[in-house]
């Protein structure tokens, strides 16, 4: 009888110490990262053996790089958020309907937090079918401002900057500078119309004046020339800078140094502004450079950056905010003590109104950051980074 | 008449000589800077603020720290992944100690055995022993970006901010074990023991705080925050602290705004806010507790603050970047 009760006792123990064991496990996190796989933003490019946008390895530029990085950094964060951290990839094939294939994954694999990577239409058709979901959801690459604005979605945040922010940025630049009249080309593309919108909406702003408007299109035909030669598209007018709006670059790259008159050249190409660009040398950002090049062989490019932040700000809010079982995200990251740290200078946060990270902006060159925005000289009454993007009475968002 | 050509000639040198025996042969205090951006140390003499010498260092030199049983300068060189060893009669660098990659703050054991110093791209910590000037053990996942290091009062104990995790790590470098982690503001940077031990204060660059730890319970006891009127908050980022000899004060660097603030150890109040240059960081206090020093890393120099005063009564240009300030005798 004796011997029974040892062992009885012998046995709940390890019972116990087994359920001990599985207590400490922590619960997993599932990271839903979703991107297309035709993607025009991440075409290879032009016929050339080398990808010439850049001087390093271009293949493999897509945002799930910085993705990853975020992934391996925010594992420390573990420990104090009492979770397992788990990135699920999912790339949408062209035969597949994005919005259908995301929300069956989401619920399939109990996701608790997306980023995407996708365009402003297929964007739009996704967070519409994920709104009854309840589900947190950042876009990384889309800087359309009709998301930031009229077409905003309640459960989706951005990390990188909006086009006007961007825009918003050079203005401020050209107004310190007091380079005032401004030439703005505009590219056959559709995005291209409307970044060059928001540079001239950015433009009325700060004071600065658009002597003239015009299309360039990519090619040598010589009955086109008023459109693809540069002595044409950039004579006869009076101008301190070019703006030149192209998605695709392969025309602006030519613009600087080509202009009629002597003028900087701004926007894609010249002086570009950036949410992060990788020779900026303070507020830490070499380390997190440095983390990246290693893992990854390459720069770290903006939309590299806005995955890695993304995932920092989930760690951010579940290490500070989650303390019971109804913890949002969406409420946490709006939450007036929510702080981030981008590795860019000031504490980041976001926009309450349209759900936007307010963020500096880093005006560069293919190889220095020239300039941060906002410039000292711009203040807004509560926070400066609202000098740049729109602010609550410029945003349409309702949601 | 030669010997008088000679002196004459050579006035500037004997000068220098002459000023070198007198700085370092009576008990004068002696300002250090380790300037980041120029690779060189400049030397100040506290009384005369005059530029004694200005020397070599490794690349990119950060942290310093003084041993006096060997007249010596220990300085992370970050760029070139060691801490040289500077001799203070000779001002020539006489040895190195191995730290693994990208040293920048470093901190000695009280009895002088080991250093321990934090590798910000590698998230660790790396142990040195000095006397062979040796790596012992390398302590993994101290979170990303490790930075301030700070050995306990009795020795036992490192404590080291994490940058990128927002916590403070307590570890065991004699053992090489993880013994706790506290999470504190967002961007801790620097930490520093209250004089009699009992508290561990910590800066928060981001966060714009000051998390004052107890070290008995490794808990967060209290939390600093800084308000002055036509400074925003954004604008206060603090870096480093100098305590009062006596204990009762805290002198803590507010980065951007450009202030450095004074507040009382026995309350926490925030009594004072000294102005000083741009981006603020390092600081150091005199043994006599009457005068402060601190790095403008954006000026390209130092402020002296008179600590009664409380206002900063001279600026002295040094190298590019400063970035530590010690105060040796």
């Amino acid at each position: 009888m004796k011997l029974f009760s040892l062992q009885a006792t012998i046995l709940i123990i390890c019972l116990m110490s087994i359920n001990i064991l599985s207590a400490e496990e922590n619960p997993i996190f599932n990271i839903g990262y979703y991107d297309l796989e035709k993607d025009i933003r991440y075409d290879i490019w032009g016929v050339h053996p080398v990808d010439i946008r850049s001087n390093t390895n271009q293949l493999y530029k897509r945002p799930i790089a910085g993705a990853e990085l975020g992934l391996k950094d925010i594992k420390p964060f573990q420990r104090m958020s009492k979770v397992k951290f788990n990135l699920i990839k999912k790339r949408i094939k062209a035969s597949e309907d994005a919005s259908e294939t995301i929300y069956n994954h989401i619920i399939k694999n109990d996701i608790k937090f997306i980023l995407l990577d996708f365009p402003v239409a297929e964007l739009l058709q996704i967070t519409n079918k994920i709104n009854d979901l309840n589900i947190t959801a950042i876009n990384v690459s889309s800087k359309n401002n009709e998301l930031r604005s009229s077409q905003c979605s309640k459960n989706l945040f951005h990390t990188i900057p909006s086009e006007r922010m961007l825009s918003d940025s050079l203005a401020q630049y050209l107004s310190e500078k007091k380079w005032r009249k401004i030439l703005v080309l505009i590219g056959p593309l559709e995005i291209d119309e409307a970044k060059a919108k928001s540079f001239i909406e950015s433009a009325k702003q700060f004071g600065l004046k658009i002597t003239d408007k015009r299309n360039f299109v990519l090619g040598n035909d010589p009955r086109a020339r008023d459109q693809n030669d540069l002595d044409f598209l950039t004579g006869s007018a009076k101008y301190d800078a070019v703006y030149i709006a192209d998605t695709h670059k392969e025309f602006s790259y030519r613009v600087p140094f080509a202009t009629h008159r002597p003028a900087i050249v701004i926007g894609s190409s010249g002086l570009i502004p950036r949410a992060w660009h990788w020779s900026y040398l303070r507020h830490g950002a070499p380390q997190v450079h440095g983390r990246f090049e290693r893992m990854h062989k390459r720069r770290m490019t903006e939309e590299d950056w806005a995955a890695w932040v993304a995932m920092r700000a989930m760690a951010e809010a579940l290490v500070r905010f989650k303390d019971n079982e109804n913890f949002s995200l969406s409420k946490a990251f709006v939450n007036e003590e929510f702080k981030l740290d981008g590795s860019k200078g000031p504490i980041l946060n976001f926009r309450p109104w349209n759900r936007q990270l307010r963020q500096p902006i880093m005006l560069s060159t293919e190889n220095w950051v020239t300039s941060i925005a906002p410039l000292n000289s711009f203040v807004h009454r509560e926070n400066n980074l609202d000098t740049i993007g729109m602010d609550n009475k410029t945003s349409k968002c309702v949601n | 008449m030669r010997f008088i050509n000679f002196i004459y000639k050579n006035i500037i040198k004997l000068s220098f000589i002459i000023t070198l025996i007198f700085s370092f042969s009576s008990n004068a205090e002696t300002i250090l800077v380790s300037n980041e951006g120029s690779d060189n140390i400049t030397i100040i003499d506290l009384k005369t603020y005059e530029v004694i010498a200005t020397i070599d260092s490794g690349n990119r030199p950060r942290d310093m720290h003084y041993v006096s049983s060997s007249n010596s300068l220990l300085v992370a060189a970050s760029e070139d992944d060691t801490i040289n060893i500077i001799d203070m009669n000779t001002f020539k660098i006489t040895g190195n100690l191995e730290t693994g990659d990208d040293p920048e703050i470093f901190d000695i054991s009280p009895n002088g055995k080991i250093a321990v110093v934090s590798n910000e791209d590698d998230n660790a910590a790396t142990v040195i022993d000095i006397t062979s000037g040796k790596i012992i053990r390398v302590i993994e996942d101290v979170g990303i970006e490790p930075e301030g290091v700070n050995f306990s009062p009795d020795g036992q104990l490192v404590y080291i901010t994490s940058e990128g995790t927002n916590t403070v790590l307590i570890i065991d470098p004699w053992e090489g074990k993880v013994i706790e982690e506290i999470l504190v503001g967002n961007r801790p940077r620097r930490g520093a023991f209250t004089k009699n031990g009992q508290e561990y204060w910590v800066t928060n660059e981001l966060g714009g705080t000051v998390s004052v730890i107890d070290t008995n319970s490794f808990k967060v006891i209290h939390n600093i925050k800084f308000e002055k009127k036509g400074i925003r908050s954004t604008e206060i980022t603090p870096v480093d602290f100098a305590m009062s000899n006596d204990g009762s004060l805290a002198y803590i660097t507010l980065g951007r705004s450009k202030h450095v603030a004074v507040v009382q150890t026995k309350n926490y109040d925030v009594i004072d806010y000294i102005l000083a240059g741009s981006r603020v960081w390092g600081a150091a206090i005199s043994s006599d507790d009457k005068t402060l020093i601190v790095t403008n890393g954006n000026s390209d120099d130092i402020s002296i603050i008179d600590t009664d005063k409380r206002a900063s009564i001279k600026s002295i240009a040094v190298g590019r970047t400063p970035h530590t300030v010690r105060i040796i005798d």
